[in-house]
């Protein structure tokens, strides 16, 4: 009958994704004051070299590897599985992309996205005529 | 009007295929705490695991943004608690647009299938992870039975 060989091929046009790790979003604080857009992001186990933090045309890619030291040393309960940590932010143009600096400690990554000058809020001096 | 049968079977093709996606999509949003804090509500911050080596236990704790001094363990007899507060760290002057790192004031105890040397713990925190080494007692050491042929 058809159906055998139209499941069956479908099958193998659509194969399924196989990742060797889970991908996991990381939980973010988002702040904003009038000099830059500030976010916090819990990447607990990720080291410098784990991290990567990358602007891409107006997206801001947050990826890093958390690390486990040994693997099967007689796992008694597992809540905590080896993962990337992938999360992306779309970045609106008032940010200076030039000026977006990171640091990591103690697993949260601090990202400073500055604002341009131009859009900065500006007193304006009244003068008396 | 009888359909051609190519019609009527593709039908369930259409089905199975979006069957397919809706439950490769449950696999990938149940089995993670995908935004950390849904699983971990319920069985308590911090997420850990829990390992035996054979001569000792070792749990690994996330704890993101705390170091060692904002955090307690104590050890009873085969009982170890881990005990803290992550306070509130928003920078001032600040406008919030998202929050989904919680402050959280935890108490997590975990139990050990036998007693542990409590002169011999070890804990260390890098990277927001903490770990905790208890060596245990000596009577809970695994010993090797020589097995002697009649």
């Amino acid at each position: 009958m058809t159906t055998e060989t139209k499941l069956t091929k479908r099958e193998e046009t659509l194969p399924e994704e196989t990742r060797t790790e889970r991908r996991v979003a990381p939980s973010v604080d988002i702040y904003e004051n009038q000099d830059e857009i500030l976010l916090l992001a819990d990447m607990p186990g990720v080291g410098k070299d784990e991290l990567q933090v990358r602007l891409d045309k107006d997206v801001l890619h947050v990826e890093g590897k958390k690390s486990f030291d040994e693997n099967d040393k007689g796992l008694l309960s597992c809540e905590l599985v080896p993962c990337s940590y992938a999360r992306s932010f779309s970045i609106p143009k008032t940010i200076d992309g030039d000026k977006i600096s990171a640091s990591l400690d103690r697993g949260v990554l601090t990202v400073h996205l500055p604002k341009r000058e131009s859009v900065k809020p500006r007193q304006i001096a009244v003068t008396s005529a | 009007m009888l359909r051609r049968w190519n019609d009527l079977w593709s039908d369930f093709d259409r089905t199975f295929a979006w069957m397919d996606t809706v439950r490769r999509q449950m696999d990938n949003t149940v089995d993670e705490p995908t935004f950390g804090f849904d699983l971990r509500s319920s069985r308590g911050f911090p997420s850990a695991n829990l390992y035996d080596s054979g001569n000792e236990f070792t749990i690994r704790a996330e704890i993101p943004g705390l170091t060692e001094k904002d955090v307690n363990v104590t050890v009873n007899q085969d009982v170890l608690t881990i005990s803290g507060t992550r306070e509130n760290d928003a920078p001032e002057g600040y406008t919030a647009h998202r929050r989904e790192r919680i402050p959280v004031r935890f108490s997590r105890s975990f139990s050990f299938p036998s007693p542990v040397d409590m002169e011999k713990v070890k804990a260390s925190v890098k990277n927001g992870v903490l770990t905790v080494q208890l060596a245990k007692a000596a009577e809970a050491q695994p010993r090797q039975i020589a097995v002697k042929a009649e």
